[in-house]
């Protein structure tokens, strides 16, 4: 008999305690603490390590009154509305919880203030997900609720070993697990936010944005931040048709090109334009797309009908109704073929020959010579190509500095430069030259994904290619730098610089393995994105309706929350209530009870009073044919029970024995 | 705890009696602490944050979180349930002495048991928590306050777990089956205070204390012993109970000459007072294993020896004049 009883400090925290609150705060903290002001880091940071050499130096830590307190409060709070102006914001109000959190630590003594700080704890492991949604994130944030977890079953146990209550926390996670799935699909999802927190307004993503000088693209492309996944439900096109629209560039200021003002402005056009007559099937996509700051829904050229979400502008680009703050998926259909159901208008016709007012001599000679000997505009667009096929240019992604007249310099010196200066140089010259031109930014190819059947395009594959005016065709789509390099638009970014010097390391093509790695990756990625950020309440409902309960309602999905909350733990109790242990543990029981299972069917049953000896006398006199047999086992098995010295040839032995025993019945 | 006393209604307060009892689904009790409510508060605000900013890998931390806590209930519940309360005898307790309570707790579903507490409704006494090995035993001892003679009102004990997050508390209220008899202070000794009038026949001991039972060290506790035979202080230091063990035999074969313990005798102004000294000569006469008798007014006890006569005579002090 052993008697263990363990004194619990019943109102204060032992020094393990606080050893392990102060390491699960910081993992808990440690991604705001990256973003916050960085003296406001450095001071929560430095308050914490002082606390913590105070304890490990085995002296009782330093409480601070009020008098320490509120003058270090009043310094936080500066730092935090010096830099934010306000503390009503998302990222000041984290700033603040933050740095109230490493106060309340320094005084962290009792077991109340042990919870309090472990609760806000848990609370900023929610916030982690204002930065971005991603796998490792969530993974992060579970590993330290397991953390913070441990540290309240540490106070609950002072006598425990740390492996222990490892054990039971985990325990306690795993089994929340199956809940937490069932509880996320089940709670229902809001159409739309109750309330917003006033957000820093700009929203800081690379990515395209909406003007063009040279070097804003060829800057992106060492970017390799995804920009959309896309899943195709028909037949995907070649990569080198895959080009993705982005902002259309009309105006042309000195060396730099913007987007037209209003083309946002899409009252007029509205979700019904362009009607068109299908040609054909399309090219379905599914897109996943990562937020971006433009507002922009990508697809395919060209559009036939805006997703939900968006609408379709005269430009053919898919502007989102609000912010894309988080990824979000939409299907669309997209025809190869450009189609024009209307006729430029006067204002799109001279916004498309505008040119700044000097500058480019030589350009502009070369321009007015096409327009003189041709008239028409398809021999213009040849002789443009032509230009480019026919002198030694080359496509690089640190071409020389340019100073000024760049289109000049460009076309008549240097002649290397990347997708911008072919896209920028040769609308100039179209414009020069009468035929009505336009600049179109946007990615182009991208990396197919044979694991999730997915095209994961990513700032890398940023593009600028231009598009032309024909009267009988309309726009038409015209790409100077595959002209040029002609392996950007067949093979990718990646081959087309691959004797680049410059190339960044990210668009190496590496070896198969790593590539493979990389795909995979890039596919659970994808995954997480499609499967757990998109799951919206449509999906929801979808979800349910193909499990079998169709359409569930709002207020039904409420209540299956309840239930469900409510029965679990019952559930849980009597699943873990079934006692597998005992019986499981013990190779010698296990193979004892076969035995006996043996016997029983023969009709002998054994008494659960009844040691295997004397079990195995009354066996032997009820089938005394089988007796030396029954005999030899119940002593084989009660020697393997209690005596040490059993080994596992006899243990062999012993199994093999009772596998082959076959005891008929009685009579 | 006040609060939930209607509760009180449909689940009889199991009494604890000397075949001690076994922690039912309809003997516990569970409720959230305080904390727990604020962390399902807590874990409400994240999940309607993550709903309202369309943030599902938040919704999907605020699910685990919620999950945790209900699962804590399944542990928290279960971390008490089918443990086997018995009694402890309770020692002799005189008047001034902190009361002691012991239980004994089995565990017997071959699962370990954590941090279990026991608690008083008087004054709020709580005792250390204690761990439970699978298949162990274990004693919950706690001291209540001090009481004057006469029978004790032990009121209900608690006996709770709030383990593993302190975030929910199931607990079992206990009542004690056997009363609690708290015997007078013995008086501090004086050689003049014995019973000098008192007709000693025979030989006289030289002086008090000095008879057979000398207390000779501590041995393991042996199921079988008397439960009085404990000595709680020095077990609660040790692994298994110890008892105490008496040695040294001095029945030098007296003959058991009867001695009269009479209320006149302890000539002292308070009733208090004299039952204080009555106290102290029944435990002198008892300590030389002589039969002694015991006269009150009203009440007679014939000479006897033990510790049923022993208990019987302090009894009958402790309640004099008592309702």
């Amino acid at each position: 008999m052993n008697i263990a009883p363990t004194i619990a400090p019943a109102f204060s925290c032992s020094r393990r305690v606080m050893a392990w609150a102060w390491v699960a705060l910081v993992f808990s903290l440690a991604p705001h603490l990256l973003s916050m002001p960085p003296g406001l880091s450095v001071g929560c940071l430095m308050a914490g390590c002082y606390w913590l050499w105070r304890l490990s130096g085995g002296r009782t830590p330093w409480f601070p009154g009020l008098i320490v307190q509120l003058p270090l409060l009043g310094i936080a709070l500066s730092i935090i509305l010096a830099e934010h102006e306000t503390l009503f914001e998302q990222e000041a109000s984290i700033a603040f919880l933050v740095s109230l959190i490493f106060l309340k630590m320094l005084e962290l003594r009792r077991d109340r203030d042990l919870y309090v700080i472990i609760l806000l704890g848990y609370f900023l492991l929610g916030t982690l997900f204002f930065d971005g949604q991603s796998l490792f994130q969530t993974f992060y944030a579970m590993a330290v609720a397991v953390l913070l977890t441990l540290v309240l079953i540490l106070h609950q146990r002072p006598g425990a070993s740390l492996n222990v209550c490892w054990r039971q926390a985990g325990t306690l996670v795993l089994q929340a697990l199956p809940l937490t799935v069932i509880l996320f699909l089940l709670i229902p999802r809001l159409n739309g936010a109750l309330w917003r927190l006033p957000q820093s307004t700009s929203l800081a993503v690379t990515g395209l944005s909406e003007s063009m000088q040279p070097g804003s693209i060829s800057g992106l492309v060492r970017s390799n931040k995804v920009a959309f996944r896309v899943e195709f439900l028909t037949s995907p096109p070649e990569t080198a048709r895959m080009y993705w629209r982005g902002p259309v560039l009309w105006r042309l200021e000195g060396e730099t090109w913007h987007v037209r003002s209003g083309f946002r402005d899409v009252t007029g056009s509205g979700t019904s334009w362009p009607h068109r007559e299908t040609k054909g099937p399309g090219w379905v996509q599914q897109v996943t797309l990562e937020p971006n700051s433009l507002k922009l829904m990508f697809a395919l050229e060209f559009p036939e009908l805006p997703p939900e979400g968006g609408v379709l502008n005269r430009d053919r680009q898919i502007l989102s109704l609000k912010e894309i703050h988080s990824p979000r998926r939409y299907t669309v259909v997209s025809h190869p073929d450009p189609f024009n159901p209307e006729p430029l208008t006067d204002r799109e016709a001279q916004w498309a020959l505008a040119l700044p007012d000097t500058g480019n001599p030589r350009a502009r000679e070369l321009a007015a010579t096409w327009k003189n000997q041709m008239a028409d505009p398809a021999a213009i667009i040849q002789a443009g190509l032509d230009f480019f096929a026919d002198h030694p240019f080359v496509y690089t992604l640190s071409p020389p500095q340019l100073l000024h007249d760049r289109i000049d310099g460009f076309l008549f010196e240097t002649r290397k430069g990347f997708c911008e200066h072919y896209a920028g140089a040769f609308a100039f010259l179209m414009r020069r030259a009468g035929v009505a031109a336009r600049v179109i930014t946007g990615f182009q190819g991208g990396m197919v994904n044979d694991l999730g059947n997915h095209v994961t395009v990513r700032n890398a594959d940023a593009h600028a290619w231009v598009e032309v005016w024909l009267p009988e065709r309309g726009w038409v789509r015209i790409d100077p730098t595959a002209v040029v390099a002609p392996a950007r638009v067949a093979e990718g970014i990646g081959e087309a610089l691959a004797l680049d010097p410059d190339r960044p390391p990210s668009l190496n093509p590496g070896n198969g393995f790593l590539r493979r790695w990389l795909q995979i990756w890039d596919w659970v990625d994808y995954g997480w994105n499609d499967l757990i950020i998109g799951f919206d309440s449509q999906r929801q409902i979808a979800w349910w309706t193909a499990l079998g309960w169709v359409q569930p309602e709002y207020g039904d999905l409420v209540i299956a929350v309840i239930v469900v909350a409510l029965l679990f733990p019952w559930i849980l109790s009597v699943v873990v209530g079934i006692n597998f242990s005992s019986v499981r543990r013990d190779p010698a029981l296990m193979t004892y009870l076969k035995f006996c299972r043996k016997l029983a069917k023969a009709g002998v049953i054994r008494d659960s009073r009844e040691g295997a000896l004397a079990f195995g006398e009354r066996a032997g006199s009820q089938l005394p044919h089988h007796r030396r047999e029954i005999l030899l086992i119940a002593r084989a098995c009660a020697r393997w029970r209690y005596e040490k010295s059993f080994s596992s040839r006899e243990i062999r032995a012993l199994k093999r024995r009772i596998r082959d025993f076959r005891p008929r019945h009685s009579q | 705890m006040q609060g939930i006393a209607f509760v009180r209604l449909f689940k009889p307060i199991p009494l604890l009696d000397v075949q001690g009892l076994r922690l039912g689904h309809r003997s516990l009790f569970i409720f959230p602490e305080f904390r727990g409510v604020a962390y399902g508060v807590m874990a409400v605000v994240m999940i309607l944050g993550a709903l309202n900013f369309a943030i599902n890998p938040a919704l999907i931390i605020a699910c685990l979180f919620t999950s945790i806590l209900l699962v804590t209930l399944t542990h928290t519940h279960r971390n008490l349930l089918g443990l086997m309360i018995e009694p402890v005898r309770f020692p002799e307790v005189f008047a001034g002495d902190p009361v002691p309570i012991a239980l004994l707790l089995r565990e017997v579903d071959s699962r370990p048991r954590w941090a279990i507490g026991l608690k008083s409704e008087r004054g709020m006494q709580t005792a250390p928590s204690l761990d439970l090995g699978a298949n162990q035993r274990g004693m919950l001892t706690l001291d209540l306050p001090p009481q004057g003679r006469g029978p004790c009102t032990i009121g209900l004990l608690t006996l709770f777990s709030r383990y593993p997050l302190g975030l929910i508390r199931a607990w079992t209220h206990v009542a004690m089956a056997e009363a609690l008899i708290v015997y007078p202070r013995p008086e501090a000794l004086h050689a003049d205070h014995l019973p000098i009038s008192v007709p000693w026949q025979g030989r006289r001991e030289p002086g008090p204390g000095a008879g057979g039972d000398d207390f000779i060290g501590l041995e393991g506790w042996r199921p079988g012993d008397s439960f009085g035979t404990i000595h709680w202080k020095a077990s609660m230091q040790h692994a298994t109970m110890l008892a105490k063990r008496f040695g040294g035999d001095s029945h030098q074969k007296i003959m058991p000459d009867k001695t009269w313990l009479c209320w006149e005798d302890a000539k002292l102004p308070e009733v208090e007072a004299r039952l204080s000294r009555l106290c102290r000569w029944v435990l002198d006469a008892d300590a030389r294993h002589r039969p002694y008798g015991l006269k009150l007014p009203g009440l007679t006890l014939a000479p006897g020896t033990g510790s049923a006569h022993r208990r019987r005579c302090l009894e009958a002090l402790a309640m004099f004049h008592q309702p």
